[in-house]
């Protein structure tokens, strides 16, 4: 605990020659063993299988997709075991993609691994939460279908747009995270979003890793880093500080946004434009989400935010392109400013949102969507039924 | 702007330990030494007019020395106000006007401990301490030595000459590399893992205390805040100093020790003697011993001791605290540190009158009374530092958030738990030392420790590696 105040016993002797090898081999095997123990008991208390059995490559820019009627189970090394059952149509979703039963109304979903709850089992995802509120205070089921794919990009959602409107949903869900238009949109894709979709080359699926990379691979990938992560970065304003360092990538909390952000919301406003435009022609209500990231959550709880910031900003965007376009819109910035330290709402290195987050935004979702947007729920907001 | 114990300012003492090897000669060894204090000093601000006052410092007190040392010798006592009120002007306190202060932002970095190097000079000069003309370059090393600037230790200028100016250089062996580097190891890990650790702890509890939420948690978070901050301050300030011995030591310097595990002294005054050892020295040599014995000399009765005593100590620990910061926060700390050492000294001498000096002696080693006022000694300690930490307005945030019975409980939780846990570290401590090895404890083998420090090195590399690697973003997985 101290240091001694006295001299170093032998500081006045000398080396003897056995250990000129004996302590650079001390040192090494201490390393070693230090790594052994911390990475096998990381991996025992903290185990992660990714691998989803159920994902098929495609071959094509879409990447993968789910096998039908096919359940898979995995676990993020910060999250629960969730199992995911994907339907007739490949959804994560509980029912069947066929015809509802009279009286039952139907929810689609398109977005991203935010959209799909990924890292969170079925029953504590939001819109598991959401549909049995929802079901509880109309008196009525309600069924969700759940398009979401992870790593999808929004040209994904919105080539899934005329899939969703087939299941004959009563309204639709957009569910967009910073993270999920960060990777600018290739203009040419833009252009093509009303194509099918070109394979990719398969030269560009294939490397050789150079023993640098497997050593960079083994050691970024090493579940004690990860553990470690974990635990420094649940401090708000440490993770702050590091995630602001980001240029581009956290430029979306920085106000006026960049040129470059800015071309990434003019995008959108194409994407969101043409998918409201399908959803009036059709008839089905459409509400843009932007589902807040870590850092905003982080950004809203901080007592003093660094100049030139804005945790809504990024939401603000994407209410004016909703409301443009005429899609309603979920403020879920409010909820999560109203919960202290609502960065504690997320996986700290995996970025998603955790249980009680999904909780808060099935919350509010159900508020929303009682609130008129949806014709058919409107009748329920007056409802309160019983409550757990 | 570099971290004063961060990855880069080892790195640049180690560089600067390197450069200063490359050649024994004395001249070489000061001319490195001085280049790496003012490049050192020259990070902290790109302006060469924000030097200017601490310029003009060094100046007044190399003249005030020279002339001290020389024909002047009456100018002591004005030198020695004069440093003072220099000094008190430029760290601007806060009973001072704010009209009278400098309007331009200047660095003030290590000033108040060029402060005491300085006065030592003048008083030392003056009563021929000093025996030696001291050179211009002597000076500066002296007073702006890179290693001991921001936060000390406070050395005596003989004890300085004694290692930077020997002829030939202190010996630098593998085996005195090997102990510098332990030293430097060890301080990197306290204070970038273990004063991060505990300070993380003590803002969540801040936090869960000034939050609401039942009275159990808001006790126990209480009792986390004040506790922790000593062990914090422990961590990062002999972290820190583990840091800077082992630097100049690598640079040919011997620096004095400042701490000799505090925490297990059993009352306040052993406290004093054993944290910040060399600002207590200071203290007790330039304040505290001219106090006694000028009033000792002025009322040599023994019944007005006790009180000459109790005073004398109670002025010194009150300097301590406005020494620490400007504002009067610092100065309740330093009242609340005189009151602890001045009771300490009346209780001994009050317990030696009434037991004899043998009673006192045998009460003093029972082991139940021993843990008892380790605890004591903790939690007085722990209840100072909240005006060292915090300033008023968070005290009232705090004190807000508990009723007058929980806070008697926090601080009830504070004495028993450190009461324990100090007295199990102890019995472990000595349990581990029992363990021998080449008639030496097993611990402080030379393989158990570089097995120590490679591990704490790689502890403190990783954290360092996270905390300054770029925040984690969700990662698409491909399936």
């Amino acid at each position: 605990m101290s240091e001694p105040a006295t001299p170093e016993p032998d500081a006045g002797g000398r080396l003897s020659r056995r250990d000129y090898w004996l302590l650079p081999l001390v040192s090494l095997l201490t390393v070693i063993v230090m790594f052994t123990i911390t990475e096998v008991s990381t991996r025992i208390a903290w185990p992660m299988d990714e691998e989803n059995v159920c994902a098929v490559p495609t071959g094509n820019a879409e990447g993968y997709y789910f096998k039908t009627n096919c359940t898979a189970r995995f676990k993020n090394a910060e999250g629960p075991w969730a199992t995911y059952n994907y339907n007739d149509c490949g959804y994560r979703s509980a029912t069947s993609c066929g015809p509802v039963a009279p009286g039952t109304l139907r929810i689609a979903i398109l977005g991203s691994s935010v959209a799909q709850g990924l890292d969170v089992p079925y029953e504590d995802t939001y819109y598991d939460i959401a549909a049995k509120e929802l079901s509880r205070r109309c008196g009525r089921p309600i069924d969700v279908q759940n398009l979401g794919k992870p790593a999808a990009s929004p040209i994904y959602a919105y080539r899934k747009v005329q899939e969703a409107l087939k299941l004959k949903p009563q309204v639709v869900l957009l569910l967009l995270a910073p993270f999920d238009i960060e990777q600018r949109i290739d203009p040419q894709a833009l252009a093509d979003r009303n194509q099918p979709e070109k394979p990719v080359s398969s030269n560009a699926v294939h490397y050789e890793m150079s023993l640098m990379r497997k050593l960079q691979s083994l050691i970024l990938g090493s579940r004690t880093l990860l553990v470690a992560e974990h635990y420094l970065l649940q401090d708000r304003e440490t993770f702050l500080r590091l995630y602001m360092n980001y240029g581009d990538k956290a430029d979306f909390l920085r106000v006026p946004f960049t040129p470059a952000w800015q071309q990434r919301f003019d995008d959108m406003n194409l994407i969101i434009g043409d998918m409201a435009g399908a959803m009036k022609t059709a008839g089905v209500p459409f509400v843009v989400i932007p589902v807040p990231s870590r850092a905003e959550a982080a950004l809203l709880s901080a007592p003093h935010r660094p100049p030139g910031t804005d945790p809504a900003a990024f939401g603000h965007a994407l209410e004016k392109i909703a409301s443009d376009h005429g899609a309603a819109y979920v403020d879920l910035m409010e909820p999560f400013q109203n919960t202290p330290d609502s960065q504690n709402l997320f996986l700290v290195v995996d970025g998603h949102v955790a249980p009680a987050g999904q909780k808060l935004i099935a919350d509010h979702l159900v508020k929303k969507l009682l609130d008129g947007t949806v014709p058919e729920l409107a009748q329920c907001a007056g409802a309160t039924g019983s409550q757990p | 702007m570099m971290g004063t114990a961060s990855l880069q300012f080892v790195a640049y003492g180690l560089a600067c330990a390197v450069l200063s090897n490359l050649h024994r000669s004395l001249a070489w060894r000061q001319f490195v030494l001085l280049a790496a204090s003012v490049i050192f000093l020259g990070f902290f601000s790109l302006n060469p007019a924000a030097y200017l006052p601490l310029a003009g410092f060094l100046v007044f007190g190399y003249v005030c020395v020279r002339l001290v040392q020389g024909k002047y010798r009456r100018l002591f006592v004005p030198a020695v106000v004069l440093g003072i009120a220099l000094f008190v002007w430029l760290k601007k306190y806060t009973f001072i006007p704010g009209g009278l202060f400098l309007q331009h932002p200047y660095v003030t970095l290590g000033l108040s401990y060029i402060f005491f190097r300085v006065m030592h000079l003048i008083i030392d000069a003056h009563d021929a301490d000093v025996p030696e003309r001291i050179g211009v370059v002597s000076y500066l090393n002296y007073t702006l030595n890179f290693t001991t600037l921001v936060s000390g230790p406070i050395q005596t200028y003989p004890d300085f000459a004694r290692s930077q100016l020997a002829v030939p250089p202190l010996p630098l062996n593998l085996i005195v590399i090997g102990h510098a580097l332990r030293r430097i190891i060890v301080g990197f890990f306290k204070v970038n893992v273990l004063s991060l650790l505990l300070n993380m702890a003590k803002l969540d509890a801040l936090e869960s205390l000034t939050s609401g939420g039942p009275s159990g948690v808001r006790i126990v978070s209480g009792a986390i805040v004040a506790a922790i901050y000593p062990l914090y301050l422990y961590a990062n300030f002999s972290g820190y100093i583990d840091i800077v011995i082992g630097l100049a030591r690598l640079m040919r310097i011997e620096l004095p020790e400042n701490f000799n595990r505090p925490f297990s002294s059993p009352n306040f005054l052993i406290f004093w003697n054993r944290w910040h050892m060399t600002l207590s020295n200071w203290l007790k040599t330039y304040v505290y011993n001219p106090i006694v014995i000028s009033c000792m000399r002025r009322w040599p009765s023994t019944r007005a001791e006790p009180a000459i005593v109790a005073s004398a100590f109670f002025i010194t620990f009150f300097l301590i605290g406005v020494w620490h910061g400007q504002t009067s926060e610092f100065a309740f700390y330093g009242i609340l540190l005189g009151l602890g050492v001045s009771v300490t000294k009346l209780y001994q001498m009050y317990m030696t009158a009434r037991l004899k000096r043998a009673g006192y002696n045998k009460l003093a080693r029972n082991p139940l009374y021993v843990i008892v006022a380790r605890g004591m000694t903790y939690t007085w300690y722990a209840f100072c530092m909240l005006w060292f930490w915090s300033n008023w307005s968070q005290l009232h945030t705090m004190a807000a958030a508990l009723s007058p019975g929980e806070m008697t409980a926090v601080w009830a939780l504070i004495l028993v738990v450190a009461s324990v846990a100090l007295a199990a570290w102890e019995s472990t401590r000595q349990w581990l030392l029992s363990f021998e090895f080449e008639n030496r404890p097993w611990l402080e083998s030379r393989y158990v420790r570089t097995a120590w420090c490679t591990a704490l090195l790689v502890i403190a590399l990783t954290t360092v590696s996270v905390l300054n690697a770029p925040a984690p973003d969700i990662v698409y997985k491909a399936f």
